[in-house]
């Protein structure tokens, strides 16, 4: 056995992405921005919370129905701890939140998290390709049109992100039912998935979603890079470059990539709040069981502990989508990572 | 004939999309090792000539007409890897702004190999070609150093860099675009003496492109002025500076401020002077930036209808001294006295006679203007500001600040965008009379203007001082000042370093900075 | 100065046919209920009856006349919308003067709090909020309001301090005028144009949110007609009557894309002029 490690030396090419070892001012902003995210999601869970405990709105006669019994919801209220004070309340939650115990759903009375676990795969294999295929789609679309702007090029990638940026979701999802299951019939028009069979046999299931899904956002990005590479475009050092001969190729890769990703990385990241509304809605559409359609159902039946748990859940996975994103970003700042000592 | 001219430009003609013409019928050739400077102000289309020598033209411009030959072929009229080879190659660049030229991600020792490489250089050969092209130029020539980001760097390294990329290939021709203009005023003496340096020892042709008379006429061997797209006087420098043909550039020679160090005027006010009684006296006046002191107790005093030059480069305090006296900035201590009473920093708590009684003129045009209003507008709500409240008087008003600046009645009703730069600076001007000061405070109030403007609004001060408004003149600009001011205050890193009356500072300077400002002031002869 | 900018907005006929399609819709929706055959409520015949004369949509899962519906359906998506987007605005642009230009603790609160909306995913924040009151339209609006105001806050603020560093406002500042002076001629007329820039981005995006909460069953509460509500209603008769989906979904597209493509016109030719 050879100490070498088991994989090549870094290529060179990539050199601008090599990360150097971590020096103590970049330390010290990781550290607060995951200080920040951690008091953020505190201050989210914290609203939240409040807004089921102060809004005018009382889940537990919600959940019975408007005529029901006084004593039947009291009972209720009682069963669920809804009787004990708020702070008492908040913190035996976030208590059980952090181990995994989101308490029980009030119309079932089962725990949260035997409910919203299983789903929690589905939503995770729609979001995570949906993610999968929109970072790579939108870099190539978005440089191509910024490229040959106003050009046929240009106009074949703008023209249809202009439209599909506004379309809500379930309106995409039920264009795309119409067109692939009502017409053609390649697909079915609902993504029942069954937890009986493996995954693995039903991925055709998560095709219309992951498009639909990719629809609006893939718009949004697109639009983006590619005002971004505008911009990087017509920056002096741009021509600069070019007019040293240097050619269009490395001009490409070297010069307009690189300052090109930063910004991008940011938009990718804010548009992962809004794929977590499409979740929702597209779940719905397809009636694909994950936790976005869980939400929406919990939401209509007022089955406050479900509705805070995914909640808290979706809004985690944004903050931490954003927590990567900056430090990504922060990585590949070369102020930050040279940070010498001498000027 | 043996050898092809480097350069030869064949009646050349370019067009902005809207098929305006931006260059009309340029013809001009360098010879091996000529320097040829061409001259023009703002939107000439000096720079746009420049930048077709290496066959391009700018986004929303074209060329549409003429031969760019180097060498003897048309760069023109190759495309592709041939033309690839021209640029960087057998023509070079050296840029503006140093800042923004350089690619930002990537070390500059990387963006001077990816030049080299561009162009056939390999290895070992290559690395000692960058290290030699750094010490040509002054610059440390280690590992250290070329793994260096742009943004670690000042302004004259990098341009020092930019110079040394421009020359690495030898090229036939290089193109300078005011390589100078936007560096510091020191830093402009040693990067021009570098670039007269560099292009003494090297054979290339250099076409030099500038606004500044006086920097041609260190690095020129001829000259070609340009007015709105066209050539209108070209020759051998001495030949153009001592006898110039054609009026404009006699009216943009008349226009450079010289250094006026035995100006009578001056003299003859200075010795009067002793008894004025002070409008400004300011006393051991120390600012900070947050916890950074940038001026370290700065005392002087203006008198009634005196204009006191404050003068130093970037970095000297002198516009964070303005700032204090007119109380934008309030993170100061030491003593304001105006007009014999003392007066507290911010401007919150000053009183409003004290507000309207001193005024400040910004340096740039674009900005000092509100966009929203038009020039009636703008005026006319300070010219309330003072009380007067009827419209036909406030009206009258407005047309005779219009008339005090030289501007004629039809500006009233047009927005700050239809205005040119030297309009926008005599508006501010208005504006600031409008209330009637007795100290007027002008931060380089003429620097982002062209020279034939300067030159207008200068005057304009010069008048303005005659009625007995005392002034407070910010710049880094030693000839101009000498124009205008009676006593000069020398400033570098927030302290004064030298004061005393213009004529005597400027005969028998003291202070070592001072000489070095003296000596990095461009003249003409 | 405004009418160039509207001509420079209107130059492509990308944006023209826009506005047609805005203006139609607009007329539908508000319009629509005068000229339907019969009562949105009412039960004309059998379910998911097909296309006929009579019912030029054929009926929906109740039997009752999908087209009269689909004309009554279209108020309260622009109404709610409209009211939330301006009320936005109402709200967010004072707020962000206010805090560019004195900063002090009240700036502090403001971004804390902005930052907390930021960190939910607007439709979640919706569903949360709709989860504990219940739904009803005054909730939705004042959701969408406080979804978007932190977000109009944000850019006002920079844009107001953006501004107030520039020269003329520092002399106004100098010569003594007063704040609300300086607020209301320097400050408010220069921050308003890029602000409203993406006015009608944001209203896009309130169409999306009232919509699709619509859809989710959170809107309107039925029997009432809402173009969501009727795309989803009709759900599970997707395979035999596809056009009771097509038909509002088309609306609901049309609108929200035609309020997107006169935004984004408009966005750049304010950009593009200089003045104004």
């Amino acid at each position: 056995m050879s100490c070498k490690p088991p994989w090549p030396a870094r290529p060179r090419r990539f050199r601008f992405l090599k990360v150097r070892p971590l020096n103590k001012p970049l330390l010290q902003l990781l550290l607060t921005r995951i200080t920040l995210a951690v008091v953020t999601l505190f201050a989210v869970s914290i609203v939240v919370f409040a807004a089921t405990q102060y809004l005018p709105g009382d889940p537990a006669r919600a959940a019975l129905g408007a005529k029901a019994d006084p004593s039947a919801v009291e009972a209720l209220r009682r069963q669920f701890g809804m009787d004990r004070p708020a702070v008492v309340q908040y913190f035996s939650w976030i208590e059980g939140a952090l181990t995994g115990d989101f308490g029980r759903s009030i119309p079932s009375g089962r725990p949260v998290w035997e409910a919203i676990g299983p789903r929690a795969v589905n939503t995770l294999i729609l979001t995570v390709t949906s993610l999968l295929l929109l970072i790579p789609l939108s870099f190539v679309l978005g440089i191509l049109a910024a490229i040959y702007k106003d050009r046929l090029a240009d106009h074949l990638i703008s023209v249809p992100t202009i439209v599909t940026v506004a379309l809500p979701e379930f309106v995409i999802g039920t264009v795309l039912i119409v067109l692939f299951a009502v017409y053609l019939r390649w697909l079915p028009p609902v993504s029942l998935i069954n937890d009986s069979l493996p995954l693995s046999s039903q991925s055709s299931l998560f095709i219309l979603p992951v498009l639909t899904l990719l629809g609006t956002t893939l718009a949004q990005v697109v639009r983006m890079v590619r005002a971004v590479a505008l911009e990087v475009l017509s920056a002096e050092y741009i021509y600069m470059v070019r007019l040293r001969g240097i050619s269009p190729a490395r001009v490409l890769i070297w010069h307009v990539l690189p300052n090109t990703i930063t910004p991008t990385i940011q938009t990718i990241a804010l548009n992962a709040a809004w794929l977590a509304g499409g979740v929702v809605v597209t779940e719905s559409v397809f009636q694909l069981p994950g936790i976005g359609s869980a939400l929406s159902d919990a939401v209509i039946n007022r089955d406050m502990p479900t509705v805070l748990a995914i909640t808290l859940i979706i809004t985690a996975t944004y903050v931490l989508i954003n927590l990567v994103s900056e430090a990504l970003i922060l990585l590949l700042n070369p102020r930050l990572r040279v940070a010498r000592g001498n000027n | 004939m043996t050898e092809a001219i480097p350069l030869v430009v064949q009646s050349l003609f370019m067009h902005d999309l809207n098929g305006r013409e931006i260059v009309g019928d340029v013809s001009l050739h360098v010879e091996r090792g000529e320097v040829l400077a061409i001259i023009g102000e703002s939107g000439s289309g000096k720079t746009s000539v420049a930048l077709s020598l290496l066959g391009f033209a700018r986004p929303g411009m074209r060329i549409s007409s003429g031969k760019i030959l180097i060498g003897g072929t048309d760069i023109l009229s190759v495309s592709g890897r041939q033309k690839r080879a021209f640029q960087g190659g057998k023509v070079s660049l050296v840029p503006q702004n140093p800042t923004t030229s350089f690619s930002p991600r990537m070390s500059v020792g990387k963006q001077m190999a990816e030049l080299l490489a561009a162009h056939g250089h390999t290895g070992t050969g290559m690395k000692q070609l960058m290290r030699q092209a750094l010490r040509s130029v002054d610059l440390p020539d280690d590992e250290k150093f070329f793994r260096r980001y742009p943004f670690e760097l000042s302004g004259g390294q990098l341009q020092r860099i930019a110079i040394a990329m421009a020359f690495i290939t030898s090229p036939q021709v290089i193109v300078m675009d005011e390589p100078t203009t936007g560096l510091d005023v020191s830093t402009q003496q040693t990067i021009l003496e570098l670039i007269a340096r560099l292009v003494k020892s090297s054979s290339a042709s250099v076409v030099y492109v500038t606004h500044d008379l006086a920097v041609v006429n260190v690095v020129a061997d001829r000259v070609a002025v340009m007015l709105s797209g066209r050539i209108v006087e070209q020759g051998g420098r001495k030949q153009v500076f001592a006898a110039p043909s054609d009026d404009y550039t006699r009216m943009l020679l008349d226009a450079i401020p010289r250094l006026v160090t035995d100006c009578p005027a001056a003299a003859r006010e200075a010795e009067g002077a002793i008894e004025i009684q002070s409008v400004l006296e300011v006393k051991n006046l120390r600012a900070a930036h947050g916890h950074v002191e940038v001026v370290h107790g700065v005392s002087f005093s203006v008198g009634k209808g005196e204009c006191v030059g404050l003068v130093g480069g970037s970095g000297s305090g002198k516009t964070t001294t303005g700032r204090c006296v007119t109380g934008l900035h309030s993170n100061a201590s030491g003593s304001l006295l105006f007009q014999g009473h003392l007066m507290p920093f911010a401007v919150s708590s000053r009183s409003k006679a004290d507000l309207s009684a001193m005024q400040i003129v910004f340096q740039n045009p674009d900005r000092s203007l509100n966009p929203k209003e038009s020039v009636a507008q703008s005026i006319a709500r300070t010219v309330r500001l003072t009380g007067l409240a009827d419209r036909a008087q406030v009206g009258a008003e407005v047309r005779s600040l219009l008339d005090r600046v030289r501007l004629p009645q039809r500006v009233v009703d047009l927005y700050p965008a239809d205005l040119s730069g030297g309009e926008r600076q005599r508006v501010a001007v208005a504006r600031a009379l409008a209330m009637k000061p007795k100290l007027l405070v002008c931060d380089e109030i003429t620097s982002a203007l062209d020279v034939s403007v300067q030159a207008a609004v200068v005057e304009l001060l010069l008048d303005l001082k005659k009625d007995g408004l005392a002034m407070l003149f910010i710049t880094h600009n030693l000839p101009l000042v000498s124009e205008i001011a009676q006593s000069i205050i020398i400033l570098k890193d927030g302290n004064i370093v030298e004061a005393g009356k213009t004529n005597e500072v400027l005969r028998s300077p003291q202070d070592l900075y001072t000489k070095m400002l003296l000596g990095a002031a461009p003249r003409l002869n | 100065m405004s009418t160039s900018v509207l001509r420079l907005t209107l130059a492509k006929p990308a944006a023209r046919i826009a506005l047609v399609l805005v203006l139609v819709i607009v007329a539908l929706a508000s319009l629509g209920p005068y000229f339907s055959p019969y009562a949105f409520d009412e039960v004309v015949g059998a379910p998911f009856a097909p296309i006929t004369y009579e019912h030029w949509l054929g009926t929906d899962f109740l039997g009752r006349d999908t087209f009269s519906r689909f004309l009554y359906g279209g108020r309260t998506v622009l109404v709610v919308a409209l009211c939330a987007t301006v009320a936005a605005y109402i709200v967010a642009v004072p707020l962000g003067i206010y805090s560019g230009l004195r900063r002090g603790p009240l700036d502090v609160l403001l971004i804390a709090i902005s930052d907390v909306i930021y960190a939910l995913p607007p439709a979640i924040f919706l569903l949360v909020l709709l989860a504990s009151t219940g739904p009803s339209l005054p909730t939705v609006i004042v959701g969408i309001v406080i979804l978007h105001s932190p977000r109009i806050f944000r850019i006002v603020r920079l844009i107001t301090m953006d501004i107030s560093k520039n020269e003329y406002v520092e002399a106004a500042f100098a010569r003594g005028e007063s704040w609300t002076a300086i607020c209301f001629l320097d400050i408010l007329p220069n921050v308003l144009t890029p602000v409203l820039a993406d006015f009608g981005v944001r209203l896009c995006g309130s169409i999306i949110l009232y919509a699709s909460l619509s859809y989710l069953g959170l809107g309107l509460p039925p029997p009432a007609a809402d173009w969501g509500l009727m795309i989803s209603e009709n759900r599970i008769g997707i395979t035999i009557s596809p056009w009771i989906a097509i038909a509002p979904a088309l609306a609901i597209a049309a609108f929200s894309v035609a309020v997107n493509v006169l935004a984004d016109s408009f966005a750049r030719s304010v950009g593009r002029s200089k003045e104004i």
